[in-house]
């Protein structure tokens, strides 16, 4: 559940346009072809809401399953950056506003709706840039039609992420103007018409999704005959049920990634996706309890991050320091304050705060619950009263922000968890003015971290940029509102026969499954 | 007769009736916008204007309910927030999976409990009965849902005989059936318990009454009369106590389907109530009402038919 | 007058006689589920002096740790001593039984007495609502009004009350009309005694000795609910320790380790087990009428 969202935010911070200068002609990845009748069972965590790439609720369906189904100018490909989907002959970026793209001649739309032509491409980039998602469209303007195959994609202003974080994502793609125009413009689960190398053979809501291969699918033969995506939330059901063999691949728990890495069941193998993520307590600086900066200050030396390493993610995550992820240059080694629970009192006392009570959300997962267990007995320990409040992922992603509702006003303490791309730049922008009550929760700004976030895009120069984004952490550090906690791994268990495939988001790209 | 089973449906009817109304009062007596109170948190304002107009929330409240009252008979319950599905279609693919499994841990339990029951009450205080009684109490005694946790350690976990998720492959009856074992076990071993016991008292008592002993009196083998004549007694008590403890059932089923991953009403009930995805939640408690208010008129008809003295009870 | 009432009185001082209690003492499942209905409670009250650990108290190098000498029951996966977490799940389940079934049955008396003892219309209308209310499937209602209200102690309770009222309320009714046109209260009627003496002083004695019993018979229910619901995350809140939050807990990591899910179901198999007996023991001995109902 706790994707969702970072879905979105994830391919918004993605490799920034990589290869947007070369030519990428349509050479699809030889895929071996499927044995017969083979099935694939694969774990969705969450329910299929809807298809429709204009209204997906809350984000992209589980595991991208429209890449499956749908026609897309580009994917994500295998070495990360997007590669060209096999519905094109070529995507070519001609400059910085201009993309040229060819669709391959003959590629049927189900139902009977005929050729996926330019026309649909244009019908369903102008759609989107209207949509509920029309956020991943700001830079979009229009397509040029040339001919029935080929176009052009003009953008209204250099947008550098638009492969990555609008075409190659779960918004970029092509819906058939015809039938969803003769569906009544919008669509939830079922289809009006699909064209991909599998079909949705049946859903069974709550239950399992199955994917069959297109019979009048002319690209590569998908490896898998027939994938059925059963829908499992809880992660320790996954667990046995992959062990039971009823699973080909499923998302583990911190608690049995350990279990897994001291003995792993026979014939199966660990897959680490999406290792980017940061995950922090915030605190709203605006709310009437939290508005001294001692208070803030207090609660930032009373909790202990290394006990939620252990006792929350069994030692399987990093300790985090700071929004940049390991590996990633300003990555820190110590943040500007640090476990001392006696200096917490002080902070506490000094500011005249006793008997205080605390809100605190987060996400209803066994890690997060016991992060929040954690932190609620460090709280404790200092006099401060916590109430932890669990919700599930559609509340919990609104509750920030001023547009969906007023949650963002009683907002107290939060356990959050973004995702990174590989450049350092990224986490940073969600915490700027602008993202204040859409993003930036705790609700606070510096004209300094604005100007330090304009140098860090321009700078090249690792050494000074080094510098610029750990002053940056140290702004943020100072706003006394992040209480950083860990960096997490997203952990498949899958069978050594299958080759899996993740977006930067750590979402299973069914349709590029193989077999090892 | 037809005067009972009048009375006897009229009182459904009121309860339904009832049930609705307190249903209705609930949402509209919690403070705060009626809307967002029915459509939960995530309803977009779309939904909601549309929620709007289909309830003619400008009109007086009685009227308000007047309509709710008719959609409801209509069957219509509303649209699920976020596929727009419709919320009867929805409940109306898990509902067989519900019942299946009532069906089977009701049945299994009877074809222990009914046999175990009626040997106890053939040799009072004989060991089989005191094991028997032990027993009884015992499996009453456990909690359905901690039945299932334990039975997925010991039979999944442990012995890996059995499969923890799902509902089996539609078609594939076998597969279903072997997905059925775990969750039907643990719904009805507690049945199992109330059925031996409410068994052995009724065949006690019948089997004191006047035309056994004479039947006995006029040598009929005793397996005879058993099976002839006192199990066909024994059967009333077990239908009222179907009746009864139809909501126990139900509350059993809800602990299994959320377990084993199974799909049903219990299941969507809880994963509704996660998303706050409130149309269907709705939906499912005024069909989880319906059922009971159904199972408890069949039990009912079904004794009164059987046994003519209890339609002047009421 | 006063020898003639004394006659007919048969609860309260009936469970001090001798006879009963030697009824009651010789009955092994009584015994044994007043032994472990005292156990249980003791356990609960007096959970500090018998705790090792302080409940809350993380140990987090020492995390899921099967059972030793200085963790009984092994510790959970914050490192927190699962025996003492037990022993205080015990109290919030007393507690909710306890208060559950006290306000249920005072609420359910009531009800029930005014019930059997008014008019005939009051009285349907009444029964009808019991029967509306027990159409509720208990779970079911209690999701719904979690999703409306938010998981917390006291909705769990209220619900837990809401829904056993109309037990007590049938009995209570059952027993009332069975004595309201005995002669003792037509004379206290014609005597010209208020309903509200009536009720209080001759009827009740009467009747609530069945409801005691139903209620000791109800605990097991309570208890199973209030666990049931913090099972699924719906009931207690973190960091208090309910069995249900326990077996919650034990269940994500059943696979890693058994203890936790085995800790938290034993007390509650104990618990349900020792009211049951006792209940029925105490029913056998007292009233034996009720026998064939139940």
């Amino acid at each position: 559940m706790s994707k969702i969202l970072q879905t979105r935010r994830q391919l918004l911070q993605t490799i920034a346009f990589a290869g947007i200068a070369g030519t990428a002609v349509g050479k699809f990845p030889g895929i071996a072809y499927a044995a017969d009748g083979a099935t694939l069972k694969i774990q969705f965590e969450r329910e299929l809401d809807s298809l429709d790439p204009g209204y997906f609720v809350g984000g992209s369906p589980p595991c991208d399953v429209n890449w499956a189904l749908m026609p897309a100018l580009v994917h994500y490909g295998r070495g990360g950056g997007w590669i060209p989907s096999p519905h094109v002959e070529s995507v070519v970026a001609r400059d910085a506003t201009h993309i040229d793209f060819t669709l391959r001649k003959g590629m049927m739309w189900t139902n009977g709706f005929g050729e996926v032509t330019t026309e649909d491409v244009a019908y369903s980039y102008d759609r989107e840039a209207v949509s509920e998602w029309k956020g991943d469209y700001v830079a979009y303007d229009h397509v040029e039609i040339k001919d029935k195959y080929s176009g052009t994609i003009v953008l209204n202003q250099p947008f550098a992420p638009f492969m990555n974080t609008t075409l190659a994502s779960g918004t970029g793609i092509i819906i058939c103007k015809k039938a969803v125009e003769a569906a009544g413009g919008k669509f939830t689960t079922e289809q009006p018409a699909s064209c991909g190398p599998y079909l949705i053979a049946e859903h069974r809501p709550g239950q399992v999704l199955k994917l069959r291969s297109n019979p009048e699918w002319n690209g590569a033969k998908p490896a898998y005959e027939n994938i059925d995506c059963l829908f499992v939330t809880e992660s320790s059901a996954a667990a046995l049920a992959y062990e039971a063999g009823e699973l080909d691949i499923a998302k583990v728990s911190a608690d049995t990634y350990a279990r897994y890495l001291k003995e792993i069941p026979a014939n199966s193998s660990l897959t680490v996706a999406g290792a980017l993520q940061y995950m922090w307590m915030g605190m709203n600086t605006d709310h009437p309890k939290l508005k001294d900066i001692r208070v803030r200050q207090a609660i930032q030396h009373a909790v202990d991050a290394s006990a939620v390493v252990q006792g929350a993610y069994s030692g399987t995550a990093e300790q985090s320091y700071g929004v940049v992820c390991p590996g990633l240059t300003g990555r820190r080694d110590k943040a500007g304050y640090s476990y001392d629970p006696t200096k917490a009192k002080a902070l506490l006392e000094e500011a005249g705060v006793s008997g205080l009570k605390l809100t605190l959300r987060t996400l209803n997962n066994q890690e997060r619950m016991l992060t929040a267990q954690i932190i609620q007995a460090n709280l404790a320990a200092i006099g401060v009263t916590v109430e932890i409040i669990p919700l599930d992922g559609g509340p919990f992603w609104d509750m920030g922000q001023e547009k969906k509702g007023d949650t963002w006003k009683e907002l107290e303490l939060w356990i959050m968890r973004y995702s990174s791309g590989p450049d350092p730049y990224e986490p940073f922008q969600w915490f700027v003015r602008g993202q204040v009550g859409v993003w930036n929760w705790e609700r606070w700004s510096s004209d300094e971290f604005e100007d330090l976030f304009a140098k860090g895009v321009a700078e090249t120069d690792t050494g000074k940029r080094e510098a610029i984004y750990t002053r940056m952490q140290e702004i943020m550090d100072e706003t006394g509102a992040y209480v950083y906690l860990t960096h997490e791994p997203e952990v498949f268990i899958h069978k050594s026969s299958l080759s899996p495939h993740f977006s930067p988001t750590a979402e299973m790209i069914v349709g590029a499954f193989k077999e090892a | 007769m037809w005067s009972y089973l009048l009375k006897r449906i009229l009182l459904s009817v009121l309860i339904v009736f009832l049930a609705i109304l307190a249903l209705f009062i609930t949402l509209h007596s919690i403070p705060g916008d009626p809307i967002s109170i029915a459509l939960g948190p995530r309803a977009t304002p779309e939904i909601q204007a549309e929620y709007a107009a289909r309830m003619h929330l400008d009109k007086p409240l009685y009227h308000q309910f007047v309509i709710f009252i008719g959609n409801v008979l209509k069957g219509d319950l509303g649209n699920d927030l976020f596929s727009n599905r419709s919320v009867l279609l929805i409940l109306s693919e898990q509902l067989p999976y519900t019942i299946v499994l009532a069906v089977t841990a009701i049945g299994w339990s009877a074809l222990i409990g009914i046999p175990l029951g009626c040997l106890s009450a053939v040799k009072p205080n004989s060991l089989l009965d005191k094991i028997t009684g032990i027993v009884s109490v015992g499996t009453i005694a456990i909690p359905s849902f901690l039945v299932s946790i334990w039975a997925i350690l010991i039979f999944s976990v442990g012995l890996k005989w059995l499969p923890v998720i799902g509902a089996g492959e539609p078609g594939d009856f076998g597969d279903q059936i072997y997905h059925l074992i775990l969750p039907a076990f643990a719904v009805g071993l507690g049945w199992v318990g109330y059925l031996a016991r409410m068994v052995r008292a009724s065949m006690l008592e019948v089997m004191s009454e006047n035309y056994i002993r004479s039947a006995n009196a006029f040598g009929l083998k005793s397996r005879t009369i058993i099976f002839k004549y006192a199990l066909k007694v024994a059967i009333l008590p077990t239908i009222t106590l179907i009746g009864v403890g139809f909501g126990a059932l139900l509350s059993g089923t809800v602990f299994a389907e959320i377990i084993f991953s199974r799909p049903g009403i219990g299941k969507i009930i809880y994963n509704m109530v996660l998303a706050r995805n409130f149309p269907v939640i709705q939906g499912a408690v005024l069909i989880t009402i319906g059922m009971y208010v159904i199972v408890t008129l069949i039990a009912d008809l079904a004794v009164s038919w059987l046994d003519p003295r209890v339609r002047d009870t009421l | 007058m006063k020898a003639y009432k004394k006659k007919i009185i048969l609860s309260l001082p009936d469970v001090i006689l001798p006879e009963k209690l030697v009824l009651f003492l010789r009955n092994p499942m009584g015994v044994l589920g007043f032994t472990l209905v005292l156990l249980i409670v003791i356990s609960a009250v007096f959970a500090p002096l018998f705790a090792t650990h302080n409940p809350f108290t993380m140990d987090i190098a020492n995390r899921l740790a099967g059972p030793s000498f200085d963790n009984f029951l092994g510790t959970d996966q914050l490192g927190r001593d699962t025996y003492t977490r037990v022993l205080y799940g015990g109290r919030v389940a007393l507690q909710v039984a306890a208060i559950g079934v006290s306000v249920s049955l005072i609420v359910g008396l009531t009800l029930g007495m005014i019930a059997g003892y008014g008019p005939l219309w009051l009285d349907n209308m009444l029964l009808l609502l019991f029967d509306a209310i027990r159409s509720f499937p208990t779970i079911v209602l209690a999701l719904a009004a979690v999703a409306l209200l938010g998981p917390s102690l006291s909705l769990v309770m209220t619900i837990v009350i809401i829904t056993s009222i109309p037990g007590y309320a049938r009995l209570a009714r059952t027993s009332t009309l069975s004595i309201k046109n005995t002669e003792f209260i037509l004379a206290e009627q014609s005597l010209g005694a208020s309903m509200k003496r009536v009720l209080a002083i001759h009827i009740m004695p009467n009747v609530i000795g069945p409801l005691l019993i139903l209620a000791a018979m109800d605990v097991p229910v309570v208890v199973t609910i209030e666990a049931g619901l913090s099972f699924l995350g719906l009931g207690v809140q973190p960091p208090t320790a309910s069995w249900g939050t326990i077996l919650n807990e034990g269940y994500l990591i059943i696979r890693t380790t058994p203890w936790i899910v085995i800790a938290g179901g034993i007390p509650l198999i104990l618990t349900t087990l020792g009211f049951t007996f006792l209940g029925e023991s105490l029913r056998d001995v007292f009233d034996p009428r009720l026998r064939k109902g139940k």
